[in-house]
């Protein structure tokens, strides 16, 4: 099976998976890197990869604490990350990918509060604020409805910005053509 | 196999309406910019409506003559118009800039000019203080209002 991997926001691969063993073992991929192989609904962190969790330095230290184990115990003991079903991961992988997706608008809504419509811009700030702290507890559906509400009160500050500058220059232009005359 | 992976979070792709839009609003603030640096900080016949109707100095007040006098290059005269603009808008500038970069390229900046709720609410005071203050008529609020 051939697998791809990030490295820094760059897709890397394809490499066989001994290939890509090896590379987890030096130590070249984080086990925060995002990995990918043909099958798989989207790019996951490597720790969320069963077949590829055993290759991490940190899982080699876990492996001698079995070590009594007799072999049957042992196929079983590694067989059940194997047979961890894929639901687990997708959500994990979507909470994955989405977090780090979840704009904040913080200094667009500042942007909006200064340039323009303090009131506005006040409430698109409030919402921008609660983003990064549900982010960090966890509640991923909660940022994501603050993110949506700061963007909402950032554009129509943006609406209100636009309207504002078009009637200036209209009102600014006729006043210049009348005193042109 | 043969299947090629999904766009990795985050690198959905250039979206090049975004980069038009972009372009067109940069070469409008040009535009504007150049007619600025031309015809003077007094050729709009109106002005701000607010100083006209209430003889306030609101904190963007000075802007165009501060932006004016950036454009011949005379800082200390920019300073004198409006000294907070000119130290808050080229931060906000290279921050939304950031954010414009990236929202161009359809995915979200890696690294943003850090400021959270307290810089937020900071940033927030420090402007409306400046409005308040510098319409008192006394030294040294006098200094903040544009001259």
């Amino acid at each position: 099976m051939q697998w791809y991997y990030s490295n820094d926001g760059n897709q890397q691969g394809p490499v066989s998976e001994d290939e890509i063993k090896a590379k987890i073992a030096s130590g070249a991929l984080k086990s925060s890197d995002l990995v990918w192989k043909d099958g798989m609904p989207g790019w996951v962190p490597l720790s969320q990869v069963p077949e590829l969790r055993a290759a991490q330095p940190g899982a080699v230290s876990s492996v001698p604490s079995v070590p009594s184990a007799t072999e049957g115990d042992t196929t079983r003991a590694e067989a059940s990350p194997y047979q961890t079903p894929n639901s687990p991961v997708v959500p994990a992988q979507n909470n994955f990918s989405n977090s780090a997706d979840i704009p904040s608008y913080m200094w667009q809504s500042i942007a909006a509060t200064i340039l323009c419509c303090l009131p506005f811009g006040v409430v698109a700030i409030v919402y921008a604020a609660k983003v990064d702290g549900l982010k960090q507890v966890g509640d991923l559906a909660g940022a994501r409805e603050a993110s949506k509400k700061a963007k909402l009160w950032v554009n129509l500050s943006a609406g209100v910005i636009l309207v504002l500058i078009v009637l200036g220059m209209i009102g600014n232009l006729m006043e210049f053509l009348n005193s042109g005359r | 196999m043969g299947a090629n992976p999904p766009p990795l979070p985050g690198q959905v792709g250039l979206r090049p309406w975004r980069l038009v839009l972009v372009f067109v609003s940069v070469a409008l603030m040009m535009g504007g910019a150049t007619w600025l640096r031309l015809s003077g900080p007094n050729a709009m016949p109106y002005g701000c409506m607010l100083n006209q109707l209430t003889g306030l100095h609101c904190p963007g007040c000075g802007m165009t003559r501060a932006s004016h006098a950036m454009l011949e290059g005379r800082v200390m005269d920019a300073m004198r118009f409006n000294p907070v603009g000119m130290v808050l808008l080229p931060i906000l500038g290279v921050a939304l800039g950031i954010e414009v970069l990236a929202w161009v390229r359809g995915t979200v900046p890696k690294r943003r000019i850090p400021i959270g709720k307290h810089g937020a609410v900071t940033l927030l005071v420090v402007v409306v203080a400046f409005g308040v203050l510098r319409n008192l008529p006394w030294w040294p609020f006098s200094l903040l209002a544009p001259h």
